[in-house]
Order: structure tokens, then C-alpha cells, then sequence
């Protein structure tokens, strides 16, 4: 090949293709997985079932405390406000000492 | 923009290979390029961890939860989006080619490649119905001779012709280069002539490649031309 004749890739300017918005609505997705599926191309991932609370390895042990019944009720009702149990409750205010 | 799939249901197609010449090369001459490796082998993400200077963005660890997501995000920002399937059939590969602007399906030139091809075009043809829009698709033959096309090559480009599958003009040739960019974590621009063979011959080839990816995108519709 002559060296004043350079080839040409296609690369003159690239700048007529830019970034752009998805024109197709997401919610095609469930009605792709059924096609998918029929045609063999299921789901690779395996389930997980996901745990409502995270599972906890440290050893636990039990506090009884004699409080005022304001204290309880206030501290019953801000654990079910939030739907904490007792101790996810309990390991809450504890987490929040040092940031007070 | 762009959402170019690198899809075939077989593993050792030449779909990582594809995609890390192709988004380089684009890169090369200027234009923003995302990767997302949905490969389990994440050999795209193990490239990025080189010292490769390329402005390629690597996006890996996706979930078919999150893969359409990631693509119209990629999309939003980026020139083009090039996306490297898994080589199994699976939700992933359906949903990423719902995203797609173009699909490119790459395939030795053996009878068990071309069957998986066949499943993936046939894919492809079905979600364009479901979503009522062309889904562009290429047949890049790779791991080519240079040299003489095969008689299996022949054969099978010629299936595919009679079948209405597009080809690409480019073929992906076998060239140690592309094994050296996995190697040596490097763009083919970074690679060491003096190192890897036939370095030059890669380049010509990935720049045709590219080139003609562009032409096919530009070709697609007028939506892309701005």
C-alpha cells in the first residue's frame, strides 16, 4: 500500500453519536423474561431468602432493669413506632451514646 | 449511546476478546466507551486492573437484577455502551438485549458455535416482537486465518446468508495480540511491537472491526445521527 494513501476506518468524527436517554420503557422487562424463558434463558441466580433481621453470631445475655413505667411505655412505644423488637431497640439507643 | 450486546450462548466465542477490542478501539479515537463485564470470569474487570491508560469505563459484579438499570444509566452518559454477556443462556443475556440498540454475536466457525448463534439470533427475533422495535443483529466470525477463509467458514457464512442473518464484512482475526491484551492488561496501542507478534496486522483489523461497527450503527436508524 502506497504511503499517501491512507486507509479509512469510518472514525472521521464520532461526534453524531452521543449519549441518550433509553427510548424503551422499563417495563417491558417481565414480558422479556417470559420469552426468555420459553426459549430457554432462564435464571442463572440463585434465591437467597432474605432474613428479616440480620443474623447476629455474638453471644447474648439478658439485663433487668427496674425503671419508671413513663420510661417503659415511652421506650414500648418508640420500639413499636419503629418495629424494633426489644433488643434491636435496646442495641439502638446503645449505638446512638456516642453520637448524642 | 449505543448499546452494543456481545451475546452467544457458547462460552469461548470470542465475546471478551470482542468487546475489550472493540470499546478500546473506540476509545482510541476519542469517544467515552463503558464495558460492562457480565462475564462470571470478569476477565474485563481483571483487564482494568493493569495500568492501561485507556479512558474505558469498567463497570462489573452485575446482577440480572440490576443489569437493565446499569445499562440506561451507561447509556445517559456515555457515546457507547458496549455490554459482554455471559456465555450461557440466561435472563441476563434476554434482558440486556431488550436494552439493545445493536447485537453483535460472535462465533468460531464450527457447527456447535453456530448452533448457539442460531439460539441467540432467534432470541433476539423474538424480543423484537414483544417489544415492537428492530433489534439490529451482526454475525462476526472470529478466531479467523487472515490468510484463506476454511471450508467450514464458508459453509456456515453461506447458512447464514441463505437464513437472512447479517455478517459482518470484518472478521476478528486470530491474532496473538488479542491474547496479549488480556496478558499484559495494555490497550493494542499500549502493547510493546518488539514483544507480541503481528501487532500492527491487530490494529488494522480491531480499526476495521470498529469501523464497521460504526457504520452499522450509524446505518441503524436516524435516531443515533443527532
Amino acid at each position: 500500500m502506497s504511503a499517501s494513501v491512507k486507509p479509512s476506518f469510518g472514525f472521521e468524527s464520532l461526534a453524531d453519536i452521543q449519549p441518550a436517554p433509553a427510548s424503551v420503557p422499563e417495563s417491558t422487562v417481565q414480558e422479556v423474561d417470559r420469552i426468555g424463558e420459553r426459549m430457554g434463558f432462564t435464571s442463572r441466580e440463585v434465591a437467597v431468602r432474605r432474613k428479616r433481621r440480620p443474623p447476629s453470631d455474638e453471644p447474648s445475655d439478658q439485663i433487668n432493669i427496674r425503671a419508671s413505667i413513663t420510661d417503659i411505655n415511652y421506650f414500648v412505644e418508640w420500639c413499636e413506632t419503629n418495629r424494633y423488637s426489644y433488643r434491636e431497640g435496646f442495641a439502638e439507643l446503645v449505638k446512638r451514646i456516642n453520637q448524642a | 449511546m449505543p448499546v452494543v450486546s456481545i451475546a452467544n450462548p457458547k462460552g469461548g466465542a470470542g465475546k471478551s476478546t470482542t468487546a475489550l477490542v472493540l470499546g478500546t478501539m473506540l476509545a482510541a479515537k476519542g469517544a467515552s466507551v463503558s464495558i460492562i463485564d457480565c462475564d462470571p470470569n470478569q476477565p474485563i474487570k481483571a483487564w482494568a486492573t493493569g495500568s492501561s491508560k485507556a479512558t474505558v469505563r469498567v463497570l462489573s459484579d452485575i446482577t440480572e437484577s440490576r443489569i437493565v438499570s446499569v445499562i440506561d444509566v451507561e447509556r445517559a452518559e456515555r457515546q457507547f455502551v458496549i455490554v459482554d454477556l455471559e456465555g450461557t443462556a440466561s435472563r441476563m443475556v434476554s434482558r440486556a438485549i431488550a436494552r439493545s440498540d445493536l447485537v453483535l454475536i460472535p462465533m468460531q466457525a464450527s457447527a456447535v458455535d453456530a448452533a448457539q448463534a442460531a439460539r441467540a439470533v432467534g432470541l433476539v427475533r423474538e424480543e423484537e416482537q414483544v417489544l415492537n422495535r428492530p433489534i439490529p443483529v451482526r454475525v462476526l466470525f472470529t478466531r479467523t486465518s487472515p490468510q484463506i477463509p476454511t471450508r467450514n467458514e464458508k459453509l456456515i457464512m453461506d447458512e447464514l446468508r441463505t437464513s437472512g442473518v447479517p455478517l459482518l464484512t470484518t472478521h476478528l482475526n486470530q491474532r496473538t495480540a488479542y491474547q496479549s491484551l488480556f496478558t499484559y492488561k495494555l490497550t493494542l496501542e499500549e502493547l510493546d511491537p518488539a514483544t507480541v507478534n503481528g501487532l500492527e496486522a491487530a490494529v488494522t483489523n480491531a480499526s476495521h472491526l470498529a469501523g464497521e461497527v460504526v457504520e452499522v450503527i450509524r446505518g441503524m436508524s436516524g435516531k443515533v445521527a443527532a
